[in-house]
């Protein structure tokens, strides 16, 4: 009984786990299983290729080997050299092998029933070959020979730490120019391991001289530490680095050479990043060709760089010293003097931003308004000066007797609000010359300065008095501009309703001074006798007592030239160019207009 | 357990087993049969799909079509359409999902397996074209912590084919969760990622580059190489790595390279040798702060465009944080050094730096419509930028440059020194410029603007204009290419403003040149102010005072612009005294050679008027037109006739020329002229000519040295010339010679004239004169028997015809106190012949009416005979004809 119920047990069972299996089996053979061998090897390279930590290159046949490998995130060469790698070097090795033109061809294991050995295919012990170390695999491609139709190469795949088959496959001969890249492309070409916004400091020592020059930076701006404190000229320091950190390889040699490492030529020590590099340069020579080798502390390797190197740290103090010879803020200036021969002019600062001159002629002193912008443009300039030569610092009175700062032909005094003071003498180099020998007093330097200060630096006051013409409280409302032929009479009128044209003709002012009297038709101005055409009357009509100043206006005789007189200030000018134009706008508007 | 408890735990096992059984091969029937099954999949089903893996907010919509799940793992769209508010984002086609099929735990903890896509159009500009177009696009799980991608991408004209593979977070391996990176923001930023990108990637020419993308939770790395790298190419050699850190703060750090490069752009074609361009950007985790540095470095530039020539090697770094940026340009070779600098944020920025250039060594022309010109040369070139001292006033940056033995597209070479500043909105304002070149001395100020690039240059100073013409166009040496000025270098005052690259036309010109002792074409002036204007519709030249030897003369030429397309070559407006013979070039050859016929010291004038230009239509009529007044006290002389004084007008009207001069003094008489063009078509004249109480020896003169008697030279080579009637002649035998003629006929022949006329002559002793080859002495040969002074006449009236050469003589009456002879016939002009049948009448003139009847009765001659003079006009041969008497 018991042994009838298990028969009919297992006879319902068997055929239901028959059924089973078979269906099993129909579903696992109809699954779609794309794990071929090429896939899944190109699975595998890319996954060596996002952990890749060595590549080697060796080509048997020339003894050659290059060994690459990874330190942290950094790759370099460990073999022949050791040297840093050229990130796009790698960077295009890498993409290129990845899209590698390249079709599976069969797997060594077919090789037998084809009849084929693998030196059919040109692989052998002298096969070139390179190999992609991943973390958790290893691939290497073995190159062979070229294929029928000479547009492809041979290429062996095998996958070593798994040991799975080998796969033969033609590829791109682009691999084999990516094979035999030497190791000096493989290099990155750069020395220098800084980018030039982090150098905090660099110093030279040459050793013609054992002389020290060191600059260190403070901000955005270098001064000179080391063998004077001074000021370097920040831009010119800048292009000295920028040079610094491009400067490139000139070779690599795989073995060190034999150079006395004891007499640097110069050495170059970097800071910056809490890091110093320290480089030394050398001169060999090498059959008659002077070489310029490096040496570098943060590479074992000496290194060839080209002789423009040695041109960059030559005569860093003429070449980076700071040639501005003042500088100082205008807005801080309280007063300024300039003295030539018993001629004098004073510049004071005045409440707020207005100034007061007082002109001296040995006699005679006369004070007046001064122009805060005539002021600043003099200031301005004062800025802009450059020292062409530096001649000597710490002048002894000697030195400054011969070089005529005893009696100099002008001084000129910069007061500060803070009270300090900058002095400079300034005496003509040579009476034909263009050069003048200034003496900058606070900076104990004497130097050579190519500039005019005879245009620069007037003792009169004509150039600096306040150029608006219209009393302040003087505030009309009516200016008419009118021609002096009376057939024509009055041209223009406006009113405050004219707006822009209005305000800008209420800021009534001359350009330039000139010396000249005015007469009631004219003025005589540089031997020519210039006739009043127009009149330009500024009038206050809407009080109790209408008031009016008129100026006389010349015809407009240049571009930039219309003269203006008045005989109540007794004052013959030229016009600013925004006034000139204004009244040129109105006459021929007013030309336009009438018939 | 008993026997039975066993059989029937057995057996309960054996029904489950059987049952399991059974449901497996239920289950197992029903994969089979649906996993080849394709089945519609309702939409909310696929939102929830959607929302699974990636969370938008509602600002993002999907819409799907033909979505079908095939088997149980492979969930199919023939479009997917998604749309950030309503603007397109992307549109995909046969999208497929395929998710985890055979595991129901990694179903519903990971599901994600793949995704394909035949093609995505991705961003959309204005004209609804893809920005971005993704081709065969698969993103795979490879591993359980690995995915694998791969696809076309076409951005503008370039190609990247990209593979990769990332490393998906190890702690928590099964879980790609692609909802963190899949969201409302990641799609914002991505559109402006990619139009940004675009946008930068439109001025890189067409580059097809290969990409392996490798990926870990902290490290995106891409890197590219160029395929398609031939020399030819505008672009080769490019290699490129972008390294995307992911940490407390991201950083991302960029490095490009290409061996050349070729832009091309509105100025030009630009050749760049190795362009190198990294760079680093770190951004805090919250993006609150950020911070740049690049750098871009290139070998060496070529210019092919309106600039031609090479750019030295430069490098460009920028530092730039959310406050503010740094920019330094360097370029250093032997033969110029530049350091630049611009520091701060807008509008705070400064500027400092220097250029030095040696600008003999550096190989840069311009194309302009002077020529192709180095732009620059010389010795030196120094620019220096210093920064702002004054914290006071926004300037950006003070300049100053220093130029020795410099030239600016090829002027003549000299010294300049400009100081100037830059505002805050970038212009440029040069406040102080000086320079000396050539015969030139000049001070000016500068100012240039950017947006609009508007210029004004202020010049004042010795300006020789042709030191400064290739500066200022092809339009300035036309002005100047006839002047001519001696050891005097003219004194210039001069506003040129306009904006660079406008629309033609758009400069102004105003300038004041004083200049003496110089000359314009051939007119030597002793000195001149004249106002030079250009302004959009012309170019002006007008003076109030040209003073040369002869007098003063005031003036304006204008020249309309070229792009004003305007008829009129040239206008003019003069008054003044004009020299005429030394200034009669100054209009140009054709004007001079229509006057080559006056010879005219000085004329006082006043005129304008248009010189229009000839069109290449022949039917087209020149409506050149002008009006000048003329009048002259100084004898002149017109095709050899002296004219002792005029006063008229010339004009030209419609076409048509037309001259009156009421006043005309010739030969000692005064005259009336008056002529007029009848047509355009024909050279036709009408000219009225009257002249009265003329002297008849200088008439006769005149007349000896009119043109048609060279006409007749011409036709005739073997005439004699005879000889001239001597200068002094006799008042009694003089005379005064009364003429009029009202004649049509071609300007250029004047004996192809045809009118009528009268000639006179009077108050003097005709018999004496050689007329008709003296008159009394041929009638005197006769020896007719005659009274005393029958054979004296003082009176000539000839009205006549012209015709052609031909002169008709109907009544000749020349009568003396007692006769009249009366004649006709005709006087060949070009011939200088006469043939005339004349009737002498003694007492014929009597006054005495009886008389003169029984005269004439009692005159045998009158009525036998007439005479026939025939021949030259000077020697006439005289015979008498024989008249038969009447029949009875």
């Amino acid at each position: 009984m018991v042994e009838k119920r298990t028969v009919k047990m297992k006879n319902r069972t068997l055929p239901l786990i028959i059924a089973n299996v078979v269906l099993g089996l129909f579903i696992f053979f109809n699954i779609e299983k794309e794990e071929n061998p090429k896939i899944e090897f190109e699975k595998n390279l890319v996954r060596a290729l996002n952990s890749l930590c060595t590549l080697s290159f060796h080509i048997p046949r020339k003894d050659q080997s290059i060994h690459l490998e990874r330190q942290e995130t950094d790759w370099v060469i460990s073999n022949p050299i050791k040297w840093p790698v050229e990130p796009l070097v790698l960077s295009n090795f890498l993409t290129k092998l990845s899209h590698l033109d390249s079709h599976f061809l069969l797997s060594v294991d077919q090789l037998d029933s084809r009849g084929e050995v693998l030196s059919d295919y040109g692989f052998d012990e002298n096969s070139s070959f390179f190999v992609l170390e991943g973390t958790s695999n290893s691939l290497r491609f073995s190159i062979g020979n070229d294929t029928r139709d000479e547009n492809y190469v041979f290429l062996l795949t095998e996958q070593n730490k798994r040991g799975e088959t080998l796969l033969i496959w033609k590829a791109s001969k682009e691999i084999l120019q990516l094979m035999e890249t030497p190791y000096l492309e493989w290099a990155k070409q750069s020395f220098i391991n800084f980018p030039l916004y982090s150098i905090d400091e660099i110093t030279i020592k040459q050793r013609k001289d054992s002389q020290k020059i060191s600059l260190i930076r403070n901000q955005e701006d270098w001064s000179f530490t080391l063998p004077f404190s001074a000021k370097a000229n920040t831009e010119k320091v800048n292009l000295l680095l920028n040079k610094l950190v491009s400067q490139k390889i000139s070779g690599l040699y795989s073995k060190n050479l034999d150079v006395n490492f004891s007499t640097p030529l110069y050495e170059l020590r970097i800071k910056g990043l809490g890091k110093t590099q320290e480089i030394s340069l050398f001169e060999q020579n090498n059959s008659g060709i002077i070489e310029v080798f490096a040496h570098t502390n943060t590479q074992s390797h000496s290194f060839l760089v080209s002789d423009e190197l040695t041109e960059l740290l030559t005569e860093w103090p003429q070449k980076l010293r700071e040639s501005k010879l003042i500088t100082f803020n205008p807005s801080k200036v309280s007063r300024i003097k300039v003295v030539h021969d018993e001629e004098s002019l004073s510049l004071r600062k005045n409440i707020g931003e207005s100034w007061i001159g007082l002109e001296n002629d040995g006699s005679n002193s006369i004070s007046f308004d001064a122009e805060n912008q005539a002021v600043q443009d003099l200031l301005e300039k004062l800025n802009l000066i450059e020292i062409t030569n530096f001649m000597f610092f710490d002048p002894t009175p000697k030195e400054l007797s011969e070089n005529g700062f005893e009696k100099p032909e002008y001084r000129l005094e910069i007061e500060h609000e803070d009270t300090t003071r900058q002095n400079v003498l300034i005496s003509k180099s040579h009476q034909d010359s263009s050069y003048w020998k200034t003496y900058v007093i606070d900076q104990s330097l004497v130097c050579l300065v190519n500039e005019n200060w005879g245009n620069l630096l007037k003792t009169k006051a004509l150039g600096f008095r306040k150029r608006t013409l219209l009393p302040s409280a003087f505030l009309p409302d009516c200016i008419t501009l009118a021609a002096l032929d009376h057939d024509l009479g009055a041209l223009v009128t406006k009113t405050p309703s004219d707006g822009e044209t209005f305000e800008r003709l209420l800021d009534f002012r001359v350009e330039r001074f000139i010396e000249s009297s005015f007469e009631h038709e004219g003025a005589w101005i540089g031997g020519d006798w210039v006739p009043w055409k127009y009149s330009l009357k500024f009038e206050r009509t809407e009080t109790e007592t209408p008031s009016s100043i008129e100026f006389f206006l010349s015809d407009r005789l240049g571009a930039s030239t219309w003269y203006a007189g008045s005989k109540e200030l007794g004052i013959i000018s030229t016009l600013p160019i925004h006034l000139i134009d204004e009244i040129s706008d109105l006459l021929k508007t007013s030309s336009d207009i009438s018939p | 357990m008993n026997p039975s408890e066993a059989y029937k735990s057995i057996c309960q096992t054996g029904r489950k087993i059987r049952f399991l059984l059974v449901i497996t091969i239920f289950i197992q029937i029903f994969f089979i049969g649906i996993s080849k099954v394709s089945v519609p999949v309702p939409s909310f089903l696929v939102n929830q799909i959607v929302k699974s893996f990636a969370s938008f907010t509602n600002d993002v919509q999907f819409t799907v079509e033909g979505t079908r799940l095939e088997g149980f793992s492979n969930l199919q769209f023939s479009a997917v359409n998604i749309l950030l508010g309503n603007k397109p984002l992307a549109r995909i086609q046969d999208f497929e999902f395929v998710m985890q099929p055979y595991s129901i735990t990694e179903f519903f903890s990971s599901p994600f397996v793949a995704i394909r896509y035949e093609r995505m159009d991705l961003l959309f500009d204005e004209k609804q074209n893809p920005v971005v177009k993704v081709r065969d696009f698969r993103l795979e799980k490879i591993s359980s912590n690995h995915l694998s991608m791969g696809g076309t991408f076409l951005l503008k004209n370039h190609q990247l084919d990209l593979a990769g593979i990332f490393a998906t977070n190890q702690k928590n391996d099964d879980q790609v969760n692609i909802s963190t990176v899949f969201n409302t923001k990641f799609l914002e930023q991505s559109e402006s990622f990619a139009s940004n990108l675009a946008n930068h990637l439109a001025v890189l020419p067409p580059v097809h580059v290969i990409g392996l993308i490798t990926g870990s939770p902290n490290l995106l790395q891409l890197q590219l190489s160029q395929v398609d790298d031939l020399k030819e190419n505008s672009i080769n050699g490019v290699k490129a790595r972008f390294d995307f850190e992911y940490d407390d703060q991201n950083k991302i750090n960029m490095n490009f390279h290409a061996n050349s490069l070729i832009l091309e752009s509105e100025f030009g074609k630009f050749s760049l040798l190795k362009p190198s361009c990294s760079g680093e950007i770190i951004i805090n985790g919250d993006e609150s702060s950020f911070q740049t540095i690049s750098k871009l470095d290139i070998e060496k530039t070529t210019v092919h465009g309106s600039i031609i020539g090479k750019i030295p090697a430069f490098s460009a770094l920028l530092k730039r944080d959310q406050k503010s940026s740094e920019v330094l340009v360097f370029s250093y070779n032997k033969f110029s050094k530049c350091s630049l600098a611009i520091r701060g944020s807008s509008p705070n920025l400064t500027g400092e730096g220097f250029i030095d250039v040696e600008p003999d060594q550096l190989d840069l022309n311009a194309t302009l419509s002077v020529g192709t010109l180095k732009i620059i040369s010389g010795d030196s070139l120094r620019l220096r930028l210093y920064e702002n001292p004054n914290p006071m006033s926004s300037e950006i940056a003070l300049f100053s440059i220093i130029a020795n033995n410099f030239s600016a597209l090829e002027t003549p070479a000299g010294n300049f020194r400009f100081i100037g500043k830059v505002r805050p909105d970038y212009s440029i304002l040069v406040s102080n410029a000086h320079g000396k070149f050539g015969r030139s001395e000049a001070t000016g100020t500068f100012t240039q603007e950017w947006s609009p690039p508007n210029f004004r240059f202020l010049v004042k100073g010795a300006c020789f204009p042709n030191d400064i013409g290739n500066w200022l166009g092809s339009w300035w040496s036309p002005i100047w290419k006839n002047f001519s000025f001696n050891e005097f270098t003219p004194l210039g005052d001069f506003s040129i403003a306009g904006v660079w690259g406008g629309e033609p036309g758009n400069s102004n010109t105003f300038g004041v040149i004083k200049a003496k002792n110089f000359s314009y074409r051939n007119f030597q002036a002793n000195h001149a102010t004249v106002k030079v204007t250009v302004d959009n519709n012309a170019t002006s030249l007008r003076s109030n005072q040209i003073s040369h030897t002869l007098g003063t003369l005031t003036g304006e030429i204008y020249i309309p612009l070229k792009h004003k397309d305007s008829p009129i070559q040239l206008g003019f407006d003069f008054s003044g005294d004009f020299p005429f013979n030394a200034a009669r070039s100054i209009f140009g050859h054709e004007v001079e050679n229509a006057v080559s016929d006056i010879n005219a010291s000085l004329i006082q004038c006043n005129g304008k008027g248009e010189i229009l230009h000839k069109t290449l239509n022949p039917t087209d009529q020149n409506q050149t037109h002008f009006s000048i007044n003329l009048s002259s006290e100084i004898p002149l002389t017109y095709k050899h006739i002296p004219i002792d004084s005029f006063e008229g007008s010339i004009s030209r009207k419609n076409g048509l020329l037309e001259a009156r001069f009421p006043s005309l003094s010739i030969a000692g008489g005064q005259g009336v002229l008056s002529f007029k063009e009848l047509s355009q078509e024909s050279e036709m004249l009408d000219l009225k000519f009257e002249l009265k109480d003329a002297r008849r020896s200088n008439f006769v003169e005149i007349l000896d040295s009119m043109e048609f008697q060279n006409v007749y030279v011409e036709n005739h080579k073997n005439i004699v010339v005879k000889e001239k009637m001597p200068s002094k002649i006799d008042e009694k035998l003089d005379g005064l010679i009364y003429l009029s003629l009202s004649a049509k006929g071609p300007a250029s022949d004047p004996l192809q004239f045809e009118g009528s006329g009268k000639f006179g002559l009077s108050e003097v002793e005709i018999g004496n004169i050689n007329f008709l080859g003296g008159i009394r002495s041929r009638l005197g040969s006769f020896n007719l028997p005659l009274p005393s002074d029958a054979l004296s006449f003082n009176q000539l009236d000839a009205p006549f015809l012209l015709d052609h050469e031909i002169l008709r003589f109907e009544n000749i009456n020349l009568s003396g106190p007692l006769s009249l002879l009366t004649a006709n016939g005709t006087t060949n002009l070009s011939k200088q012949e006469v043939d005339l049948i004349a009737d002498l009448k003694l007492a014929g003139n009597l006054k005495i009416p009886l008389l003169k009847q029984l005269v004439n009765l009692a005159d045998p001659l009158a009525k036998m005979t007439s005479l026939k003079i025939s021949g030259n006009w000077e020697q006439p041969e005289w015979k008498v004809h024989l008249t038969p008497p009447p029949l009875p």
